[in-house]
C-alpha cells in the first residue's frame, strides 16, 4: 500500500526588507543574500515498502526491511490501559506492565530473562499509559531468535512472580513519596486534575492505598481480560527478510487462541470549562509555574489540522507569539508556549505555560491571557500565516527521516482506527488552512474566559495577590498516607 | 534517570552536564569472539568508510559522512569554548554567550545596524552608570527608567528571533545549542536543499554576533538558572557537590555561572570573550547526511573561510590538586533521599577510559548490574541507582547515584554502594558478566548510528577532545581487551575514601 505524498512546495523567501550595505565592512556582507537564495525542489517523499499481515488469530502483523545496521526491533501495542483500572485500584495497570516485564515468563524466571537479554545487550521493555499499553525491544540480528522467543513468553506466559510484585510496589511507593519533589511535574498534574476532575481516568493518580490493595490475582484479571492476539498490533523493523519474519512469527504466537473482548465504557469527561484561580503553596519556589487553559480536542476533529498552524503561530518555537514576544522581548521565562494536545482517542488540552520568577507572576498571567485573547481578536497576519504553515510542511521530511518513525505511526494509526494514509491527510490538510480558518478555530476552541488557572509558587513574592485576579482556591496537594 | 537530572528544555536546548553525560556515550567494541564478526565490522568500518575530512585555508575543521537514505542533513558546529575558560567573576558567561549566539548579527536581526549600534553604546553606558550606582547603594530610580527607555529606543531596531524564524521556516528541526564545560555546541537539522542557506547564516552567526538583546536574555537566564538549579533538588545537590568537588579547577563553577556573576554581567565582558575564543582553530563542524563533500566543501570555504586566522586562546593551567581526604555535603530541603558519589579520575585521553566504561555498565548499567540487584532487588533500600564515567577534556570523575525507597536513607544506600565497590577491588569478575557488559556497549554503539545527530556530535566531540575523529572506531578495540584483571586494577587505582566526594539531599522536615 505505497502512498506517495505531493511534492513539498518550496518558496523563495522574500522578506520585504532592503539589504543594507554596512559601511564598517571592507566589502559588502553578503548575509542578506538568504533572500536570494533558490531552493531546487526535494524528490517528492516516498513511505518505504512494508507488509500488512492480519494472523487468522486477529493479531495485526507490520513488518518493514532496514538492512542499514545488524539490529532488529519489536513493538506490541495491547490495546488497554490505566483509565480502565478500578477507581480503588488505580496503578493496577502499571504494576501489571511492570511485572509482565520482571515477574518471569515461560520457562523463566524475571532475573534469568534479565540476564538473557544482557547477556547479549538486547532489550525488552514494557509500559502502558492511560489508553495504551507497550511491549518492545531490539536485539542484534545474531541473536535475535532467542530474544524473539522470550518476547513471547512474555507476551503469552507471564508469572508475574509475588515478589515482583512487591518490588513493583515498592518503587512506585518511592515515586509517589517523590511527586511535589519537582515543582513542574506537580504543575503538569494538578493541572490535568483540575481539567479532567480529580478522580477521572484522564487524570487520576495512584496512591498508596490504592496500590496496597492491587493482587496477583487482579493482575492475572486484567491480563486475562486484554491481552489475547485479536487485542495486540505488532510490528518489526530492522534486518530481515519479511517472509521469512512472518514464519517466525507465526511459530511464536499462530497457535495462540483469540478470544472476543469485552471492553469496559470509556470513561466521561463532566468537566465544563469555568474560569478559576488555583494555587499551590510552595515556600521554598524561587520560580512560579504556571498552567493555564481548559479542556480541547480530539486529533480526529475537522478543526485540528488549523489548530495545530494557531498553535504554531500563538505558542510554539522561534516565531510563535509566545516565543518573540515573551520569551525574547519581555524576558520573562525560560520556557513559556503554548499548545492544543490533542489526542487521538480523547480530549487533550488547551495549555499555556511558563516558569517565571515570583515577583512576575501576575504579569506573567496577564500577558499570556492577553496573547491568547488577541489571536481570537483580529486575522493573524498573512506573513505569519504562510510562515507557521512553511515551518511545519518544510520540516515535514523529517516524518519520514527513519524508518522506526514511520513504522511506529503506522501502528499507532492501526491501533486507534485512524486511516493509514492519515499523515498525507495532514499534509494535505495544513497546506489549506487559512487566515479565516485560524480565526474561526480561535473563536471555537480557545477560551480566554474560561480559562482555569494554576499557579505552583510561594505568593509572599508575587508582584500582586493572585486574588486580584479572582476568587482563589488553595490546593492541598499533601500525600495521603 | 537522569532526565530527572538534567532535563531537555524549550526550544530544543539542552544545558547543564547533560552534554557530559553523553558524551562518554558511544564507545565500540571488536568482535573476537562473535562469528557474525564481518557483519558488524561492516556495519562500522562502512561509516569510518564514508567520512571526508577537510580543513579550511583558516583552520576551521570539517568532518563529513555522507548519508543519502533520506533528504536531510544534521549540522554540528563545535566551538572549542565552555565554562571552564571561564574567569573569576565571569561564570556563566560561556552560556550566556550560547544564548546570545541566536539574536542575530549586523545583519540579521537588525533593521539598520548603523543606528542600532549606536543606540546599543548608550544602553550600554547607561548600565555601567547604574551597576556602578548600586555598588555604591545610592537610590538607582531615574537611572533604571532612563535604562528602560533606552532599552525600548534599541529595541525598536531589532527584527525579534529573525535568525531562528529563518531556519524554521526552511523546514529546521532545532536550530538548538548546548554547552558544557569544555565546549559549545550549535546544532540544527535541515531538509538537504537547504545547505546554503544554513552555511551562509551560521557563518555569519560564528563571526558576527553583536549580542544583542543582552538585558532581557540576562533575565531570560536567570528564569533558566531559578529552573533548573534553585528549584530543583538534583539541581542543587550537583551545584553544591561540584563545588567541593573541584577546590582550584573550574570544573567546580556553575556552567550556568553564579547570580550575583550574571547581575554584573556586562556586553563588553561578553564581546571581548566571543571574540578571545569564538576563532577558526576553535571551531569543528560536523555534516551528516545527504550531501556531497567535493560540491559541499567549495560552499564552506566560501562562508566559512571569511574568518580571519587568529592566535589560539590559551588552555587552562590550573590542575586540581589531590584531595587530602574525603570531602561531603548535605543539602538540606524538602525533597526526598538523593545521593551522589564521585572518584576523582582522568581527562578523555587516559588509557584507563575503556576500563572505566566497562566498570560503570557492571556497578550500574541496566537490571542485572551490582548495584540494580543488590540495592533494588535484593536489598530493596533503593528504587533507582546508576553509574557513569565522565572522562571529560581535563580530569574528570566517576560517578555513582541513588535513590532511597521510601522509608530508606542515603546512608544505607551508601553503605551497600561501599561494599560492592569493595567486592570488585578483591574479588575479579566473571568472564560471562564481562561479555554482557561489553554486548551493551556494543549494541549502545550500533544503536547510536541510527541518528544522523548522534553521530555528528560524536565525530566532532572525538575530533575536538581526542584529537582525531577515528577515535570514534577506534574505542572498539580498546574496549574489546579489557580484562578481568584490568578491572580490579582500575578500581583499587581511583576507588578509594581519601579520592572520594559524597553528596546528598537530605529530607528537611
Amino acid at each position: 500500500m505505497k502512498r506517495e505524498l505531493k511534492k513539498i512546495k518550496k518558496g523563495i523567501i522574500f522578506l520585504l526588507v532592503p539589504v543594507f550595505l554596512i559601511g564598517c565592512f571592507p566589502k559588502r556582507d553578503t548575509t542578506r543574500d538568504f533572500q536570494r537564495l533558490e531552493f531546487v525542489e526535494l524528490e517528492p517523499i516516498e513511505v518505504p515498502e512494508y507488509t500488512r499481515r492480519e494472523l487468522k488469530n486477529g493479531m495485526i502483523v507490520y513488518l518493514m526491511e532496514d538492512r542499514t545496521l545488524p539490529l532488529i526491533h519489536f513493538k506490541a501495542l495491547i490495546k488497554t490501559g490505566s483509565i480502565w483500572d478500578p477507581q480503588d485500584k488505580a496503578g493496577l495497570c502499571d504494576i501489571t506492565f511492570e511485572v509482565i516485564r520482571t515477574g518471569g515468563g515461560g520457562q523463566r524466571t524475571g532475573n534469568e530473562i534479565d540476564m538473557k537479554l544482557e547477556r547479549v545487550g538486547a532489550q525488552i521493555e514494557a509500559g502502558a499509559d492511560r489508553d495504551m499499553g507497550w511491549v518492545c525491544g531490539f536485539s542484534l540480528k545474531d541473536n535475535f531468535n532467542e530474544i524473539f522467543s522470550v518476547f513471547g513468553d512474555i507476551l503469552r506466559n507471564p508469572l508475574f512472580d509475588q515478589a515482583k510484585i512487591e518490588l513493583a510496589k515498592i518503587k512506585i511507593r518511592g515515586l509517589i513519596a517523590r511527586r511535589n519533589d519537582n515543582i513542574e511535574e506537580l504543575a503538569n498534574r494538578e493541572f490535568r486534575r483540575l481539567i479532567y476532575g480529580r478522580d477521572n481516568p484522564y487524570a487520576r493518580i495512584v496512591e498508596y492505598k490504592t496500590i496496597e490493595k492491587i493482587t496477583r490475582n487482579d493482575l492475572v484479571l486484567f491480563y486475562n481480560n486484554f491481552f489475547h492476539p485479536n487485542n495486540i498490533v505488532l510490528g518489526l523493523w530492522g534486518d530481515f527478510e519479511s517472509e521469512e519474519m512472518l514464519k517466525k512469527v507465526e511459530s511464536i504466537f499462530g497457535d495462540w487462541e483469540p478470544r472476543e473482548i469485552q471492553f469496559p465504557e470509556k470513561p466521561i469527561i463532566e468537566q465544563e470549562p469555568i474560569a478559576s484561580f488555583n494555587l499551590v503553596i510552595r515556600k521554598e519556589a524561587t520560580q512560579s509555574a504556571i498552567r493555564m487553559g481548559h479542556l480541547g480536542i480530539r486529533r480526529d476533529h475537522p478543526d485540528y489540522f488549523a489548530s495545530i498552524v494557531l498553535s504554531k503561530i500563538l505558542g510554539a518555537g522561534w516565531h510563535s507569539r509566545f516565543g518573540r514576544r515573551l520569551r525574547t522581548e519581555e524576558g520573562l521565562a525560560y520556557e513559556v508556549w503554548a499548545w492544543q494536545t490533542a489526542e487521538f482517542d480523547y480530549p487533550g488540552l488547551f495549555i499555556a505555560t511558563a516558569q517565571t520568577s515570583l515577583g512576575r507572576t501576575i504579569e506573567a498571567i496577564t500577558l499570556m491571557k492577553r496573547e491568547i485573547e488577541l489571536i481570537r481578536q483580529k486575522e493573524v497576519s498573512y506573513e505569519e500565516l504562510k510562515v507557521g504553515k512553511e515551518s511545519i510542511l518544510n520540516a515535514a521530511v523529517f516524518w519520514f527521516d527513519t524508518k522506526d518513525e514511520i513504522i511506529e505511526r503506522l501502528m499507532r494509526y492501526e491501533y486507534y482506527g485512524y486511516p493509514l494514509d492519515y499523515i498525507k491527510r495532514l499534509i494535505e490538510g495544513i497546506k489549506e488552512v487559512t487566515k479565516n480558518d485560524i480565526l474561526r478555530v480561535a473563536r471555537a476552541h480557545l477560551k480566554p474566559d474560561k480559562l482555569t488557572i494554576l499557579v505552583v509558587g510561594n505568593p509572599e513574592f508575587f508582584d500582586k495577590p493572585l486574588s486580584s485576579l479572582g476568587e482563589v482556591r488553595l490546593l492541598d496537594i499533601s500525600i495521603p498516607q | 534517570m537522569m532526565g530527572l537530572l538534567l532535563k531537555p528544555v524549550a526550544y530544543n536546548k539542552q544545558v547543564m552536564a547533560k552534554a557530559e553525560r553523553f558524551l562518554t556515550g558511544f564507545i565500540c567494541v571488536v568482535f573476537i569472539i562473535f562469528i557474525a564478526l564481518a557483519d558488524h565490522c561492516l556495519a562500522y568500518k562502512d561509516y569510518q568508510e564514508r567520512v571526508t575530512e577537510h580543513t579550511l585555508k583558516n583552520g576551521i575543521r570539517l568532518i563529513i559522512l555522507s548519508d543519502h537514505s533520506a533528504p536531510v542533513v544534521s549540522f554540528q558546529v563545535h566551538v572549542d569554548v565552555g565554562a571552564v575558560n571561564e574567569r573569576v567573576g565571569e561564570t556563566g558567561i560561556a552560556h550566556l554567550l550560547e544564548h546570545l549566539a541566536f539574536n542575530g548579527t549586523q545583519v540579521i536581526g537588525t533593521k539598520n545596524w548603523k543606528d542600532e549600534k549606536k543606540a546599543l553604546a548608550k544602553l550600554d553606558r547607561i548600565h555601567k552608570k547604574l551597576l556602578m550606582a548600586k555598588a555604591e547603594g545610592e537610590n538607582t530610580q531615574r537611572l533604571e527608567e532612563e535604562f528602560e527607555e533606552a532599552r525600548l529606543a534599541a529595541d525598536r531596531f531589532t527584527r525579534t528571533n529573525e535568525f531562528g524564524q529563518i531556519l524554521e521556516r526552511a523546514g529546521a528541526i532545532g536550530p538548538g545549542a548546548y554547552i558544557s564545560y569544555d565546549f559549545t555546541c550549535y546544532w540544527v537539522e535541515l531538509p538537504s536543499n537547504k545547505v546554503q542557506l544554513w552555511a551562509l547564516l551560521e557563518s555569519d552567526r560564528l563571526l558576527n554576533s553583536v549580542a544583542r538583546g543582552f538585558y532581557q536574555e540576562l533575565k531570560v537566564v536567570k528564569e533558566e538558572r531559578r529552573m533548573l538549579v534553585d528549584n530543583s533538588p538534583w539541581g542543587r545537590l550537583w551545584e553544591e557537590f561540584r563545588a567541593i568537588a573541584y577546590k582550584a579547577h573550574p570544573y567546580g563553577n556553575p556552567i550556568i555561572g553564579h547570580m550575583s556573576d550574571l547581575e554584573n554581567m556586562t556586553r563588553d565582558k561578553i564581546r571581548s570573550f566571543y571574540e578571545k575564543h569564538y576563532t577558526p582553530c576553535n571551531i569543528i563542524v560536523a555534516i551528516v547526511g545527504d550531501v556531497e563533500p567535493e560540491r559541499l566543501i567549495p560552499k564552506m570555504e566560501k562562508y566559512f573561510g571569511r574568518f580571519p586566522v587568529k592566535d589560539r586562546p590559551p588552555s587552562v593551567i590550573t590542575v586540581e590538586p589531590v584531595q587530602a581526604s574525603e570531602r561531603k555535603v548535605t543539602v538540606e530541603i524538602k525533597a526526598e533521599p538523593i545521593l551522589i558519589i564521585g572518584y576523582h579520575t582522568f581527562k578523555a585521553t587516559h588509557p584507563d577510559r575503556p576500563m572505566l566504561r566497562i566498570v560503570a555498565e557492571i556497578l550500574g548499567g541496566g537490571r542485572t548490574s551490582r548495584l540494580y540487584e543488590r540495592l533494588v532487588k535484593k536489598e530493596k533500600v533503593a528504587i533507582d541507582v546508576g553509574s557513569w564515567s565522565w572522562a571529560p577534556k581535563y580530569p574528570g570523575m566517576f560517578y555513582l547515584w541513588g535513590m532511597a525507597s521510601k522509608g530508606h536513607t542515603n546512608q544505607e544506600v551508601e553503605r551497600l554502594i561501599y561494599e560492592e565497590i569493595e567486592r570488585l577491588k578483591k574479588e575479579l569478575v566473571n568472564v560471562t558478566e564481562l561479555e554482557g557488559a561489553k554486548a551493551r556497549v556494543r549494541t549502545e554503539f550500533i544503536r547510536g548510528l541510527k541518528s544522523r545527530r548522534g553521530i555528528a556530535r560524536e565525530l566532532a566531540w572525538y575530533e575536538a577532545v581526542t584529537g582525531d575523529w577515528r577515535n570514534m572506531f577506534k574505542e572498539l578495540e580498546k574496549v574489546e581487551k579489557v580484562s578481568e584483571e584490568d578491572i580490579k586494577r582500575v578500581v583499587n587505582n581511583y576507588f578509594f575514601s581519601q579520592n572520594r566526594v559524597v553528596g546528598m539531599v537530605e529530607p528537611k522536615l
